[in-house]
């Protein structure tokens, strides 16, 4: 067997110099590799936002549980050290705004957070109540941005937010909806409102949203933010029964949930995808998406194609 | 509202499977050692059923509806509640449901349990024992961890009495959705059977004729609902069970 070489006076020196010198190096290197994460700019005010975000829906609504509670810490804590910035969340997701709260405090608040909530409540007059309960489950000063979720009570809750933005209580509003419902309506909204976001459900196989939203929100400079980028999990479920295409390293993907993502953030009126996890090691996955190359058109549709057949 | 049918039953899940479970364990970890205060809680149900009794009545409606009420508080508006934002309804439910047995069990003295040989009987006998003492194991299986002792620990306090009261009150059809929403404590409350003669309400009330449309969704043979005692005897074909079959077994006192 052999056997170590003696530590000698030089080498043990030699090791702690090195070892230094990692620990100084690896800021460095966590933020030169969040330099190179993607972003758009906000439409409505220029403001750059990394393209991938985290959802709350589900994933972070474990209760009182404090295991789970400390992972959905840990998923944060990796969202936020590969460079990502918006969380979302909502009053309808149970206990995911305490949850994200219980995160950013042990976080001791990282000063990249995007905070993006919703108002979810038929009462228009009790909009204001909740806004500030879910304030107060976040911990933060102030919300980034609030959304109507699924536009309802719209019109009552859209002069709130508008009125908090004028107070500067709030940056920016937005309306949401999910899974194709009432594009009609978000439309005629978008049209009649000076939204900054619209939140809708984009992928590589619901791409309903391409004909009408995303157009029109790239006409008006409205901000898109893409929930349920995988259909809730179904559809990585589905294309992980087959073997990744040829054409994946060319985008700079080694996953399907990369190319799935990648494909949402290439399109040009998308300003960030929120896909949601429990997993450290798929939230960094999913940041991943958010480097190196974009697939242009032609490779947009030959990624149809090859899904579509599947 | 009208996008309500685009609208899948997973849309309604808040939380994922993982964090049901995890919080049922904690739960039961919270309310230990009440587990066995529960078990004793079910055999004197049972053997109150098998036994009859003057105050048999009263007792099994303060037994049920304390833990209806226990359920409500302790895992409903404690536990539930923190993924659930309708649990709270579903407490204000189960705490309706615990006075009105309170009303007719204990109050009015109006439930009376009487054991059966028929297969109907059999069969809620059969359901309420599985409820006492399988269905803890049942839980902790149908997750994968396996049926060590310390799983009667799980899942204890929600299920006995629930399926007991299940089992108490015969079923349509054990496992449909319109059986369940017919069965169970419930049905306790106005025990009465569709056409049964024997029973105050008979013909008269709303209950009555819904239970009677709830077991035509299971049949064929309106004309057995018209005879319970007869339907009891001859267990419709195909596993069909009436509502009105065995509510004799659960009759309201006269």
């Amino acid at each position: 067997m052999e056997q170590m070489p003696p530590l000698s006076r030089r080498r043990l020196l030699r090791a702690l110099a090195a070892t230094g010198a990692a620990a100084l190096l690896r800021p460095q290197l966590a933020s030169s590799q969040q330099a190179r994460v993607l972003s758009r700019p906000i439409p409505s005010t220029g403001e750059e936002l990394p393209v991938v975000g985290l959802g709350s829906w589900i994933t972070f609504n474990v209760g009182n549980d404090t295991i789970a509670r400390d992972a959905c810490a840990q998923v944060m804590r990796a969202f936020f050290d590969s460079g990502g910035r918006l969380i979302d969340s909502s009053p309808m997701y149970g206990s995911s705004q305490k949850v994200i709260g219980y995160g950013l405090t042990k976080l001791n608040g990282p000063p990249s957070l995007f905070s993006a909530d919703k108002v979810w409540i038929s009462s228009g007059a009790r909009g204001p109540e909740q806004i500030e309960a879910s304030r107060r489950f976040w911990g933060v000063p102030r919300f980034d941005l609030l959304q109507v979720h699924n536009l309802l009570s719209w019109e009552e809750h859209l002069r709130t937010l508008f009125a908090m933005k004028a107070a500067g209580r709030l940056r920016y509003v937005g309306i949401t909806t999910s899974e194709g419902r009432r594009h009609g309506e978000v439309e005629r909204i978008m049209r009649a409102q000076p939204l900054d976001f619209v939140q809708v459900s984009y992928n590589i196989l619901d791409r309903q949203v391409e004909d009408r939203i995303l157009p029109l929100a790239r006409d008006r400079g409205v901000g898109v933010i893409v929930n349920r980028p995988f259909r809730e999990g179904e559809l990585l479920r589905k294309l992980e029964r087959h073997p990744l295409p040829g054409w994946t390293a060319e985008i700079d993907c080694a996953s399907w949930a990369q190319i799935i993502l990648k494909f949402i953030v290439s399109h040009p009126a998308v300003t960030c995808a929120i896909p949601a996890t429990t997993r450290v090691d798929h939230v960094q996955e999913n940041l991943a998406a958010a480097t190196g190359l974009l697939p242009d058109e032609a490779m947009r549709r030959r990624m149809i194609a090859h899904v579509e057949k599947l | 509202m009208s996008e309500w049918w685009t609208y899948s039953l997973s849309d309604f899940l808040l939380f994922s499977p993982r964090t049901y479970y995890r919080l049922l364990e904690l739960y039961n970890l919270a309310v230990w050692p009440w587990h066995i205060l529960a078990i004793v809680l079910g055999l004197a149900v049972l053997v109150l059923w098998l036994r009859g009794g003057a105050w048999q009545g009263r007792i099994v409606a303060g037994i049920v509806a304390t833990c209806w009420l226990f359920v409500a508080w302790a895992y409903l508006l404690a536990r539930y509640d923190t993924i659930n934002w309708a649990a709270s309804y579903f407490a204000a439910g189960y705490a309706v449901e615990a006075l009105l047995l309170v009303w007719t069990g204990l109050i009015r003295n109006r439930l009376s349990l009487r054991p059966s040989r028929d297969v109907a009987g059999a069969a809620g006998l059969c359901i309420f024992v599985f409820a006492l003492f399988a269905w803890p194991l049942v839980g902790r299986c149908s997750v994968g961890r396996g049926c060590r002792p310390r799983s009667s620990a799980l899942r204890r306090i929600p299920p006995w009495w629930r399926r007991s009261a299940f089992s108490l009150r015969p079923i349509a059809r054990i496992g449909s959705f319109s059986s369940f929403r017919c069965s169970g404590a419930r049905s306790a409350v106005r025990p009465c059977g569709p056409c049964n003669r024997r029973t105050p309400c008979s013909r008269r009330s709303l209950r009555c004729w819904r239970s009677f449309w709830l077991a035509g969704r299971h049949s064929r043979g309106f004309d057995k609902l018209r005879r319970p005692n007869a339907a009891a005897r001859e267990p419709a074909a195909g596993g069909h069970r009436y509502v009105g079959e065995t509510l004799a077994k659960f009759q309201v006192n006269p």
